[in-house]
């Protein structure tokens, strides 16, 4: 690049910072969220991985239904097939007083290697008199530090308290001995020996659980308790896996749901940006349609006349990428840590993962760059004579309406006008309508989420989603709104300025301009909330959750005002764009 | 005095070198129903008288009265008020609204005009009586700028003030438009002003008004005004 094409490049992104600053703006929400939303499930799955293997959580949980627990010859058996590394016994049993479950652990705390239980608070047991407690859960009492408790006519001290790996999820834990009971207290003692083997939990190969629940994971495991079922035979032992843990199988399905949401949000969050990103440089580069033929009738090359356009939104694009990073990271964050109102979360992995980073990064790079090459190569392709003289104006047409007299003479003046220019743009209706449809789908589908996951019991864990969901939506309308009245006003320069000449006051010149915003925003919302139903039905049905009947009739309100209410705040804030326009404008030769 | 009067007018922009006088002291009188050409080659001023007169900027010193009234000292609603009311203005590039038709685009102007013609009467008498429902792009150059021309005269404004209003047209046509406002302005009794670098303009005019470097070189009267037929270009 020569010096002097730098300095034309510098100027262009001086010129246009504010459409620059929009596109940087758009991609740091876009991006922003995709990867946000988008890295969720695999951070959830590396930090339950790491809690696995920090833990050492068991694969399989062997429960004996013979009140003598396991046989000497049973358990060598086991000790045998799996190594005594990987296999461990517990005795564990419950009480009930006054209506309330208790369940009590023996366990050789010092030589605990399989499902180790995580002090949070205080210390573990000293003497025989200390016990630990599991921490309190939606369903599990409170106990603090020093409290006394009396099991089994014994009194003892709670030194500690816990969580044990088994019982991550904070929703109610059955009881084994009492049906339809669940349990309010559990307590670990520490017991070198156990009168009674009445549990057996078994670890196998650590690596294979790295993806979570795999198919190569449940291959195995439906392998070995097959061989179980045929060594205990079912009437003697229940063998329970991880998929019957519901607390760490329900957070990596809930993972997998916020993974499939985000998918489908991606494409969609893409598509807008996308859309939205082209028409501003479709838009620019058609204002620079005097400049670029005088680079052509000087003999520069297309690719040299185009870099600079391609240069402006590759730079846009990237610095919203890099101020994206730290947002789709603090969203992960959020999102992640909304998942301990459910579960007692391990502690967020801080690794830096970039897949859905890198990949919307790349495509919006690579996106927005070919599309703004290839509407600059349509216009330098023609003639510099051509592109010298001016773009024919669009000529004016008759609408459908006006053949309908009992509509079109009832409408005012003022409207006639407008709705002719409508339709006489279509390009402009279907970029606008088409981008505000869009982003009113997201912020029906957010709400929509949001309905189902308070009225499902459970369901909270993803209300946090529907929230980053509304969030993001929202901004990213906002933004297309603005960016899109931004263009439309550009656009008529000429227009308003004649106007203005004509001595409309600046009210009457914005109504006029306006007016036909409104419209289309209105037209694009309204249109979101059919195609915003059958996306959400789609979302719903991928992640088998919730209902569209569930959807409260708020929400089919409150889309088309939100978008509404952006169009007003976007076209309050472009108002004095349209007063500052200069009547000089109206003088000069069409542009 | 006269029905429009300009007194030591003087217009400066504030550049980065410091400040450029685009009008320096302009001082004259015109009258109604006069047709007067304004003449200068380009970069003369002739713009920022026409922006100073149409009311669409503000001068630094100097007054300027129409009809008795300093519209010089206007604020900024004031003077739309004045460009709605008393100004008429014909474009170079005409303007026309692409999506109105030729009536619709008269009423344009005529809508927020409490003193207004009727859109449809004007428009039959720059012979558009035909044309009434046809879009800017179904019409040719000449015919935009009679529907530019009617949009102006159908307000009923005090001036007339015409941009280089032959400027897109061909040399015929070009004749053809000029007649016409010389027709208004003694038909209707209106100040017609045009903006011109045509030379050849000054033998139709009533007055012709001079501009070089922002100052007024000459102001001529020609008693015995030639007819645009016969003047040649």
């Amino acid at each position: 690049m020569t010096t002097t094409a730098f300095k034309a490049t510098l100027r262009l992104f001086k010129k246009h910072i504010i459409r620059l600053l929009t596109i940087l703006a758009i991609v740091v929400v876009s991006i922003g969220f995709m990867s946000g939303i988008g890295e969720v499930e695999g951070k959830i799955k590396t930090s339950t991985y790491r809690y696995y293997q920090s833990q050492n959580i068991s694969d399989f949980h062997l429960k004996s239904k013979n009140p003598t627990g396991f046989s000497a010859d049973q358990i060598m058996w086991i000790e045998e097939r799996f190594s005594t590394e990987n296999a461990e016994t517990v005795f564990a049993y419950e009480t009930k007083v006054d209506e309330e479950v208790s369940r009590i652990y023996a366990i050789d705390l010092e030589d605990q290697h399989i499902n180790k239980l995580q002090l949070i608070e205080g210390k573990m047991p000293a003497s025989a008199d200390e016990i630990l407690v599991e921490r309190k859960t939606n369903f599990l009492k409170e106990h603090k530090l020093g409290d006394k408790v009396s099991i089994g006519g014994n009194q003892y001290k709670i030194c500690g308290i816990v969580v044990n790996p088994l019982l991550l999820g904070r929703i109610e834990e059955p009881s084994w001995q009492y049906d339809g009971d669940h349990l309010s207290n559990v307590y670990y003692f520490d017991s070198a020996t156990s009168p009674i083997v009445g549990d057996v939990y078994i670890t196998l190969d650590r690596t294979l659980f790295k993806e979570c629940f795999s198919a190569k994971y449940k291959k195995q495991i439906e392998a070995i308790k097959q061989e179980l079922a045929i060594k205990f035979g079912n009437e003697e032992v229940v063998i329970l896996t991880l998929y019957e843990n519901f607390g760490i199988y329900s957070l990596c399905e809930y993972a997998k749901k916020v993974g499939v949401i985000g998918i489908v949000f991606v494409v969609f969050f893409l598509l807008i940006t996308l859309l939205v990103v082209y028409s501003t440089m479709q838009r620019l580069m058609s204002e620079e349609r005097p400049q670029i033929a005088c680079m052509k009738t000087l003999g520069f090359s297309n690719f040299a006349i185009l870099i600079k356009y391609v240069l402006f939104v590759f730079v846009a694009a990237l610095l919203g990428g890099v101020v994206a990073f730290p947002v789709g990271y603090g969203l992960s964050y959020i999102i992640y840590q909304a998942f301990n109102l459910h579960y007692t979360m391990p502690a967020f992995p801080k690794t830096l993962e970039f897949f859905y980073y890198m990949m919307t990064l790349i495509i919006i790079l690579f996106a927005t760059t070919l599309l703004t090459y290839l509407t600059g190569h349509k216009a330098t392709k023609e003639k510099p004579a051509i592109l010298l003289t001016p773009k024919a104006p669009k000529s004016g047409k008759k609408v459908f309406m006006e053949h309908i007299p009992f509509i079109w003479k009832r409408l005012s003046f003022k409207y006639k006008s407008t709705v002719r220019n409508v339709f006489l743009f279509k390009s402009r209706l279907f970029m606008t309508v088409l981008s505000i449809m869009g982003s009113a789908v997201l912020v029906f589908a957010g709400l929509g989420l949001m309905d189902c996951s308070n009225s499902i019991p459970g369901g909270e864990s993803l209300s946090t989603i529907a929230l980053a969901i509304i969030a993001f939506s929202a901004l990213l309308s906002a933004l297309v709104i603005y960016n899109l009245t931004n263009i439309n006003i550009s656009e008529r320069n000429r227009e308003v300025a004649t106007l203005m000449v004509l001595g409309y006051h600046n009210k009457e010149v914005c109504g006029y301009i306006f007016r036909e915003i409104y419209i289309m925003s209105f037209v694009g919302a309204l249109l979101g909330l059919p195609v915003g139903l059958g996306f959400v039905e789609f979302v719903f049905g991928l992640i088998d959750f919730g209902t569209v009947s569930q959807i409260k009739w708020t929400t089919y309100v409150f889309t088309p005002l939100i978008a509404m209410a952006f169009s007003f705040l976007s076209t309050l804030l472009l108002y004095k764009k349209i007063t500052k326009i200069d009547m000089n404008a109206s003088l000069k030769t069409v542009e | 005095m006269g029905f429009l009067t300009l007194e030591n007018v003087t217009k400066e922009y504030k550049t980065q070198a410091g400040s450029f006088r685009a009008l320096s002291e302009v001082s004259c009188e015109l009258e109604n129903g006069e047709f007067v050409v304004v003449l200068g080659p380009s970069g003369a001023g002739k713009t920022t008288l026409l922006n100073l007169l149409g009311g669409m900027d503000t001068l630094t010193s100097g007054t300027i009265t129409l009809d008795g009234k300093v519209v010089s000292n206007l604020n900024k609603k004031q003077l739309t008020q004045y460009r709605r009311t008393e100004i008429g203005f014909v474009f170079q590039f005409y303007n026309l609204m692409p999506n109105l038709t030729a009536l619709e685009n008269v009423e344009l102007a005529t809508e927020i005009c409490p003193q207004a013609l009727n859109p449809k009467k004007v428009l039959e008498d720059v012979e558009l009586g035909g044309r009434l429902s046809h879009f800017p792009a179904q019409l040719s150059g000449g015919e935009q700028q009679r529907v530019s021309i009617a949009r102006a005269i159908a307000k009923n404004p005090k001036i007339l003030l015409c941009d280089e209003p032959t400027g897109a047209l061909d040399y015929l046509t070009g004749k053809n438009i000029l007649g016409l406002l010389y027709d208004i302005s003694k038909t209707n009794n209106k100040l017609v002003i045009v903006v011109t670098h045509n030379q050849a303009l000054k033998e139709m005019a009533d007055k012709v008004v001079k501009i070089k470097n922002g100052q007024i070189e000459s102001i001529t009267v020609n008693k015995n005004p030639k007819p645009i037929s016969e003047i040649e270009w």
